[in-house]
This record gives C-alpha cells, sequence and structure tokens, in this order.
C-alpha cells in the first residue's frame, strides 16, 4: 500500500504540476480581443492531460493488480508522448521566440511530458524486474 | 602478479562501496541530492551570469550611436525598444537631423523610422519594422554582410535573429511578400524581434496596410522619422551636445527627448549586478549548506559503521583500505549527485533560457559550446572535490580508536 501510495502521488503530483503550471507561472500567451493563438488551444488541452495524469494517480493508490498497474503506466507514458506533440506537432505555440507560451509554456511542458514517460516507463522495467504487483 | 591483486582489491572496495550505498537509501538520497543541488547552483549560477555578461558586451557593441533624438515622451518607449522591443511609436520632423549636423562634436547622423507590423500575417507576433537611411546608416550596415547590403534592394528586407522567415525565404507583411535578403547576428537586444528595410520599402508596405485597412500615420506624419542617431566625435561632450540639440529643437518647435544610449547600458548593467550580487550570495550559500550537511551525514553514516568497521579491521582489512573504502563511496555518492545536478540544471537553464533573459529583463547570449563544457567540468570537479573532502574528514574524525573497544562499545 506504502508504494503504490507513494507511486500514485507522482503521478497526482506531475499531473497538478502541468494542470496549475499552464494556467498560472507557465501560461499561454492571453487573449488579444477576437484573437486566439493557437497556444491557448494548447494550454487547455494540456490542462485535460494534466487531469488525466492524476485521474491515473488516483487509480494507482487504489486498485491493485499487475497488469492493471502496467496498464497505467502505459497511459501515463502515452500522455507523457501527448504533453510533448502538443506544443510541437499537434497544436503548437506561437512562433516568436521571446512569446511567453513559446519561452515558457513549451519547454515546461515538453520537461513535464518527459518526465512522465521516463517515471512511467521506469516503474513499468521496475515492476517486471521485482516481479510484483 | 600484484597489479592484478591490487586491481581486484580495487575492485572489491568498488563493491562493497555500492552495496553500502544500496544499503542506506535514505541517507545515501540526502548525500546525492545536496550533491546534486551543489552542482545544479554552480553550473547554473556561472552559466547564467557568463550569459549576461556577454549579452551586455554584445548589447554594448552593437549600440552604433551616442545619441538618440526621439519625440517627446518616447524616452522609456525608446529603451525599451534597445531591450526587448516595443511597437508603439511618435514621429518627428526630419529636418532635425541636418540640424543636429552641425552641431559642434557630432561626427554622424542618420535617421530611422519604426513602426510595428499587426501580428496575423507574420510570426503570429508583432514584429518591429524599423527603416534605416543605408546612405548615412552606421548603426545597422556595420552588422549586416558586405554581399546581403548589395542584394537588400527595394522590397527586400533583413531580418533580426529572432523572426522567422516562411519556407520560401520571404516574410509576409499586409499581404504582401517580401523577400528576405538576410538575417543579423543576434544582438540579445530588441532588435533581434526587428525586420530591417529602406524606407521605400516602408512606404510600400505602409500602403499596404492603408489598402488592407488599417491607418497608422496620419498625413502629417509622412515623410517623419522616427529616431535620430548620432555619432559624436572621438571625447565629444555628449551632455553638451544633448543641450545644444535640445535648445535648437524647442526652436523649431519640436518637443524631443535625447536618450543617451550609454546610460541606458548602464541600467541594464547595474539591473545586471544586483543579480550577479545575488547569484553570487545564493551559491556561496548553497556551497556552504551543501557542505555542512554532507560532513554532518557522512559523519554520522561511519559513525553508525563503527563496528562494520571494526570487525573489517579484525579480518584482516588494514585501516588505508577502510578508508578507501569511505573515499569510494564518497566519490560514487557525489558523482551520481554531480551528474543529476548537471543533467537538470542543463536542461532547465538551456530550456527557460528566453524566458530567464526576458523575466530579468537583461540580455542574454547563449555561451558557446566550449564554455558550456569548461562550466560543466569545473562544476564538476568542484562538488565531487567536495563530497570527496567531507568523506575524507569524517572518516579521519574516526580516529585510530583500539578495534577490540570499538566493537565492544555499549556492552
Amino acid at each position: 500500500m506504502k508504494k503504490r501510495l507513494l507511486h500514485g502521488l507522482i503521478y497526482i503530483i506531475l499531473g497538478l504540476i502541468v494542470s496549475i503550471g499552464v494556467l498560472t507561472v507557465f501560461h499561454a500567451c492571453p487573449v488579444m480581443k477576437d484573437m486566439i493563438m493557437k497556444c491557448y488551444w494548447t494550454q487547455r488541452v494540456s490542462v485535460a492531460v494534466g487531469i488525466g495524469i492524476v485521474i491515473l494517480g488516483v487509480l494507482a493508490v487504489f486498485v491493485k493488480g499487475k497488469g492493471f498497474a502496467d496498464g497505467l503506466d502505459v497511459a501515463a507514458v502515452l500522455f507523457g508522448v501527448l504533453l510533448i506533440l502538443l506544443p510541437t506537432v499537434l497544436i503548437g505555440v506561437c512562433g516568436a521566440k521571446h512569446m511567453h507560451c513559446h519561452a515558457a509554456t513549451r519547454p515546461a511542458l515538453m520537461i513535464a511530458g518527459a518526465l512522465t514517460i521516463l517515471y512511467g516507463g521506469c516503474s513499468i522495467l521496475w515492476r517486471r524486474r521485482n516481479k510484483e504487483a | 602478479m600484484e597489479k592484478k591483486k591490487q586491481r581486484s582489491v580495487g575492485r572489491y572496495i568498488a563493491g562493497y562501496a555500492f552495496v553500502s550505498i544500496r544499503q542506506k537509501p535514505f541517507q545515501s538520497g540526502i548525500l546525492g541530492l545536496f550533491a546534486a543541488l551543489m552542482a545544479f547552483t554552480l553550473f547554473t549560477g556561472t552559466l547564467l551570469g557568463s550569459g549576461m555578461r556577454s549579452g551586455i558586451g554584445r548589447m554594448k557593441e552593437r549600440l552604433g550611436a551616442d545619441l538618440m533624438i526621439v519625440p517627446e515622451g518616447q524616452r522609456a518607449k525608446t529603451e525599451k525598444l534597445l531591450l526587448t522591443g516595443n511597437p508603439e511609436f511618435s514621429y518627428l520632423s526630419s529636418d532635425l537631423e541636418g540640424v543636429a549636423r552641425e552641431v559642434k562634436g557630432v561626427s554622424r547622423t542618420t535617421s530611422q523610422f519604426y513602426f510595428s507590423s499587426v501580428s496575423a500575417d507574420c510570426c503570429s507576433t508583432r514584429v518591429q519594422l524599423i527603416a534605416f537611411d543605408p546612405k548615412t546608416d552606421f548603426a545597422i550596415l556595420p552588422w549586416i554582410n558586405r554581399e546581403e547590403i548589395k542584394k537588400t534592394k527595394n522590397g527586400q528586407v533583413l531580418i533580426g535573429a529572432d523572426v522567422i522567415a516562411q519556407k520560401n525565404h520571404a516574410i509576409k507583411f499586409y499581404g504582401q511578400e517580401h523577400p528576405v535578403a538576410g538575417k543579423l547576428s543576434p544582438t540579445a537586444t530588441g532588435l533581434d524581434q526587428s525586420v530591417f528595410m529602406t524606407r521605400k520599402t516602408m512606404n510600400q508596405i505602409l500602403k499596404d496596410a492603408k489598402n488592407k485597412g488599417f491607418k497608422f500615420l496620419s498625413p502629417k506624419d509622412e515623410g517623419k522619422v522616427s529616431a535620430i542617431l548620432i555619432k559624436a566625435e572621438e571625447g565629444a561632450d555628449l551632455q553638451k551636445i544633448e543641450t545644444t540639440i535640445a535648445k535648437r529643437a524647442t526652436k523649431m518647435g519640436e518637443a524631443v527627448d535625447i536618450v543617451q544610449t550609454q546610460k541606458v547600458i548602464g541600467t541594464v548593467a547595474s539591473q545586471f549586478s544586483v543579480f550577479d550580487k545575488g547569484l553570487r550570495i545564493w551559491e556561496i550559500a548553497i556551497v556552504i549548506l551543501s557542505a555542512v550537511v554532507l560532513l554532518l551525514v557522512f559523519s554520522f553514516s561511519f559513525r553508525e559503521r563503527k563496528k562494520e568497521f571494526a570487525i573489517l579491521r579484525i579480518v584482516g582489512i588494514t585501516t588505508q583500505r577502510i578508508r578507501a573504502l569511505t573515499r569510494v563511496q564518497g566519490l560514487m555518492i557525489s558523482l551520481a549527485g554531480t551528474l543529476a545536478g548537471l543533467v537538470s540544471g542543463g536542461v532547465i537553464v538551456f530550456a527557460f533560457w528566453t524566458w530567464i533573459s526576458d523575466s530579468f529583463q537583461v540580455p542574454m547570449i547563449t555561451p558557446s559550446i566550449l564554455k558550456v563544457l569548461q562550466v560543466t567540468l569545473s562544476a564538476a570537479f568542484f562538488t565531487v572535490v567536495l563530497g570527496l573532502i567531507a568523506a575524507d574528514i569524517a572518516t579521519r574524525a574516526l580516529g585510530n580508536a583500539e578495534t577490540y573497544f570499538t566493537l565492544r562499545e555499549g556492552e
């Protein structure tokens, strides 16, 4: 239980950092008059992905089973990939280097994505090595 | 034979140290964390400081003018333009350039016209458009390759380092494409986000804007300029020139502000020096804190293992080898911590480089690979050596107590 709690907590913290981060410190560019930049959509989808990671964390705490835990980690890895692809390929951010979304939101999402992939991947490998649920 | 034996002993010591580290994950984690914190702080602090220092240096080099005459009330905006790029301007009479040229101590004058594009067409942000006079310019052209100057015909533009051209090497303003003749090297100032062109090209863009329904200039502003740049003669009194020009401008009925560019740099430099001092104090505090924690945790951990070391002594392991064991353990932990600190520091600093520069409003130039390598090696060396010293001091503190008494301690 203790290990599951710690494992789930890490996902919950990662998810919260993503969701709250892109709305606060790493926010996208403000909407100007009627013009909505694409970073605005990246921000909104990232909040949803962050909440998804939080839900994964909660499930990881309460649900037992090795197969299920593996499934959650795979989902987390996919969410991590999504976090990297959102500001780079799928939606994107503003083109200019000095826009807040380009200078702060994009790298923050990419780092959060990489950490999620790294942690999810490591926990799958670790579970395989230790053969425990 | 002797060498082979030495190697196997070395391998045994490394293996034993590794097992000891794994057996105490919490203690090892704390030690690694502080080693990482120290490496992270030294690496990021040195790199940021050096980036800012070279950014200010480049800015000093890059600002060719000594004085800038701008319309009254535009002083703050001009200072901002130099630093970060600010797109709103009013205009002044171009006749003032002739007047300024005649002032004693003025060596050269040139005029510039600033204007900003609306976001939609290009770059998804506003960029600063700067029209310069190729005949008199001394501020922009020295920084452009000669071939590129030749290529810059009317209708073509030169772009700052941060402006991204379209795939067909053109940039679009108000529905019209303008071929990009060249890109300027980075300056870490607002000029990196600017597009440079001749006045004729600028007039064409203004016309295109008008056709699209944007009205930027009132008819009375046509033919006016945004700023007059002045290069003073060597050793001339800038303050005197400033006063004379201001007087003559008032006589002409022009309300102007005169910006001394070196003063702008001075403001940035003083901002930087506050930041730099803060950074140094922070670095020193972290190094001292980490060194103290490393020393305390190593001492605590080795003291706990006194009996273990006594048993090792009984089975014939020499004191030197036990010391080697603790040193290897210190080395392993510091190396792992250093690696973690450097990787995380590198990722954070380089990913957020522009953001950090914008937040502190200090121009920052990305350091060369050689500089990064130098900073990485020195931060790693310092952290590892400090970790080793801490482990060594903690070992020495154990003293040479009699093995028998150590083993029976507490009975």
